[in-house]
């Protein structure tokens, strides 16, 4: 899924930027309101975040101008400017949702997460499709998984790598096959990205993460999905 | 007791008169922003072709319009013309346009000179000697039109081919720019004027909800105004009010009541004064409302960045730390280098803001110390280095003002630093900072010059002044507009000055400040 980001400054720009990647989304930056539309008609994202103030055009020209020509792609801002006023603006203008500076990365984190959610229902997606890994049972569309009472937030990348698991239950797949299926072939992880984020995954995801049953772990080879069926 | 209702009712009056002054300042307020709002759509009708691609294409570089309407003298529309193929914003136009158009509103508003046509028909056919050079008189104006949420703008222009062109104003825009031109909210509390706060100014549109308060008195529902006056066009359907406190009236009024023992001639005289003094100071406080919205607006949004980087950068070192990988300490040190110099741009601008508030309490004192000026200025220079760096800025030094001198550091590296930081924001594109020192027996001078746009000719007047910045759109750098008059005022507290000096390319700024008095001496 990619994602236009405007934002002028650059720390700011390159901190979200690498929130949104952690999070599994392709990332196109742009520095002022002129580059965000450039970017905008030759990326075609699927979701926009924008901050107000921007050099060349402020993000509110910018919001007229996507949602002209794309009226139902979501877009979010991102801005200083709290004042009900902008609020107002900012959604008659068509705006999906804002989020306030100074932020944190678990709000921006389940911002994006909720506007991914609508994105799926806004391209048919069904939200209560499924599938069930051991006792869990993922929704893909929902960025969710569900053990009886308990639901988990999971990410875009999250969900792409159990997918991927889960297509291929009972083959192991090597970790350049889940890093190009989840990271994109222009990725250059090191060595550890790959089991770091496998073992954050398992915490939230597995009953016991020390003895996994949904994700394991062939030694030398890579990691291993088991329909409970076949144990 | 008829001598007190009278004086009551003589009270009410004044208090009338004093807010139907502070209405006026504010219609007067409004009426500046559509006048301004009105010349830059002027500008754009000029720019209006009759081929649909090119109005497209003024549409998309045209964030104030949303829609371009062309009519020509009989009221038939020539653009967007529904029997071509339209858009989907201009086809939802049409389709809320059907009534305003049907009803020829808008071409019998619009022809204004209605013998224009006859008159040039007559000119090109011979029966007039001369044809009007100019278009007719009232050639352009405002068009109100109610249509769903509620009053929408259209700015016209009749053109000389007497075909009338409509520009559509983008409603959220003109609504939020015209708040933003308004008073704050709530105002600061005013000290020598009690009653200023014990008010509520309201802007009400025709359907009679209010659009915009502002004012510390919180009115109880269905309390009728004291004065409630018409907007200028084209609000003209708008409306004004002043609420106040019924018992404002009524204590001023029992004041009265004991002024009648000692004297009723006096307490007149007294309210008049103070009627005055409110006008007087109000009229201030008006005209001063919108720099100051802009100037909190600025703070807020310049405070919150160096904010938001620091926060997020924090949260992002704690997910390292949780989640160690292979280049930890190397992530680690970036962002710990991020949340250092983001506080450092956070505490300058506190330091700024700070400033400005003691300069305004007249509670700035100097302390001097034995200061290298060159040693000062690459201390500076090296504390934006990472900054100057990321934005491909060299730094150029010619420093000859290596000894010591008298100066309160603190306040020349605020100088310094707010020149700097307009580099920094305004003039990156030119690459270049150039900082010269020199030093006499009196006085040293410090040149810090950039290569980049400049500032306009017609702006150099006004830099210093507090609230100024070159621009203040959203879509300019962002600022707080009090660097360059902080830097002035410290300077010449200083003894000093600083000036901006001619320069080939970008600008330049000149700091000269004397020597404390024990150095001069010595």
């Amino acid at each position: 899924m990619k994602v236009l980001l405007a934002e002028d400054d650059e720390l700011t720009r390159h901190g979200l930027a690498e929130i949104l990647a952690s999070e599994g989304y392709q990332v196109v930056q742009a520095s002022d309101g002129a580059a965000a539309l450039e970017h905008f008609a030759n990326e075609v994202p699927d979701f926009v975040c924008l901050d107000i103030m921007m050099p060349e055009r402020s993000g509110y020209d910018v919001c007229r101008s996507i949602r002209s020509t794309h009226p139902d792609i979501p877009i979010i801002f991102i801005s200083a400017k709290s004042e009900e006023i902008d609020k107002v603006v900012g959604f008659e203008l068509g705006a999906d949702d804002f989020i306030v500076k100074p932020f944190g990365v678990r709000e921006v984190v389940a911002r994006i997460r909720a506007v991914t959610r609508r994105c799926h229902v806004a391209r048919g997606v069904n939200p209560a499709a499924s599938f069930t890994m051991s006792d869990i049972e993922i929704f893909p569309a929902e960025l969710r998984a569900v053990r009886g009472e308990q639901t988990v937030e999971l990410s875009l990348r999250d969900v792409q790598i159990l997918e991927l698991l889960h297509r291929n239950a009972g083959q192991v797949l090597d970790r350049n096959t889940i890093f190009n299926h989840s990271w994109g072939e222009d990725y250059f992880p090191n060595s550890r990205t790959l089991d770091q984020h496998i073992s954050q995954l398992r915490k939230r995801i597995e009953v016991d993460p020390k003895s996994p049953r949904i994700i394991r772990t062939v030694h030398g080879a890579g990691y291993r999905f088991e329909l409970e069926s076949k144990n | 007791m008829r001598v007190v209702r009278d004086d009551e009712v003589s009270l009410q009056r004044k208090f009338e008169d004093v807010f139907a002054v502070q209405i006026r300042d504010i219609d007067r307020i409004i009426s500046q922003h559509f006048e301004t709002l009105s010349n830059e759509l002027s500008e754009t009708a000029r720019q209006v072709e009759d081929h649909p691609v090119d109005i497209r294409a003024l549409l998309r570089e045209s964030p104030q319009v949303r829609q371009i309407i062309i009519l020509d003298h009989t009221g038939t529309v020539l653009h967007p013309d529904p029997t071509t193929e339209l858009n989907l914003n201009e086809r939802e136009f049409l389709h809320e346009a059907q009534e305003l158009i049907r009803d020829r509103d808008l071409i019998h508003a619009w022809r204004a000179d209605s013998d224009y046509d006859q008159r040039r028909q007559a000119a090109t056919t011979g029966k007039t000697e001369t044809a009007p050079n100019h278009p007719p008189r009232a050639s352009e104006g405002w068009h109100v039109w109610y249509w769903g949420r509620g009053i929408h703008l259209i700015y016209w222009q009749r053109r000389v081919d007497g075909n009338v062109v409509g520009l559509l104003v983008e409603r959220g825009r003109w609504m939020a720019d015209l708040i933003a031109a308004l008073p704050e909210t709530v105002n600061q509390k005013h000290d020598k004027i009690p009653a200023a706060s014990t008010s509520r100014f309201r802007l009400v549109d025709s359907m009679g909800d209010s659009v915009y308060e502002w004012g510390e008195y919180e009115p109880p529902e269905e309390s009728s105004p004291l004065v409630d006056s018409a907007v200028s066009a084209p609000l003209a359907s708008w409306r004004l009010q002043a609420v106040v406190p019924e018992n404002l009236i009524a204590v001023q009024s029992s004041g009265i009541v004991f002024q009648l023992v000692t004297g009723i001639v006096a307490a007149t005289v007294a309210l008049s004064v103070l009627a005055t003094f409110f006008w007087r100071e109000y009229s201030r406080e008006v005209r001063q409302a919108s720099q100051r919205v802009s100037f909190v607006n600025q703070v807020s949004h310049e405070l919150k960045t160096p904010l938001t980087n620091i926060r997020m950068y924090a949260d992002l070192l704690a997910d390292d730390l949780d989640n160690p990988d292979g280049h930890a300490g190397d992530k680690a040190s970036d962002r710990l280098r991020v949340i250092v110099s983001e506080s450092q741009r956070l505490s300058r601008l506190i330091s700024n803001v700070l400033t400005f508030g003691r300069q305004q309490r007249e509670a700035l004192v100097l302390r001097y110390r034995e200061v290298s000026v060159d040693e000062l200025v690459q201390r500076v220079v090296k504390q934006f280095a990472p900054t100057l760096e990321r934005l491909a800025i060299t730094t150029e030094l010619t420093l000859d003002a290596s000894q010591t001198v008298s100066l309160d550091d603190d306040v020349v590296e605020q100088i310094l630093v707010n020149l700097i930081s307009n580099v920094e924001k305004y003039a990156a594109d030119g690459g270049l900072l150039k900082i010269s020192t020199s030093r006499t027996a009196t006085s040293v001078t410090i040149i810090v010059a950039d290569a980049g746009p400049g500032i306009p000719i017609a702006m150099q007047h006004a830099v210093f002044k507090p609230f100024i910045r070159v621009s203040s759109r959203l879509e300019d750098p962002a600022g707080t507009g009090i660097g360059l008059s902080i830097a002035r005022d410290l300077a010449r507290l200083h003894g000093g000055e600083l000036r901006m000096t001619d320069s080939a390319k970008g600008a330049s700024f000149c700091v000269e400040l004397r020597a404390s008095e024990e150095d001069r001496k010595s």
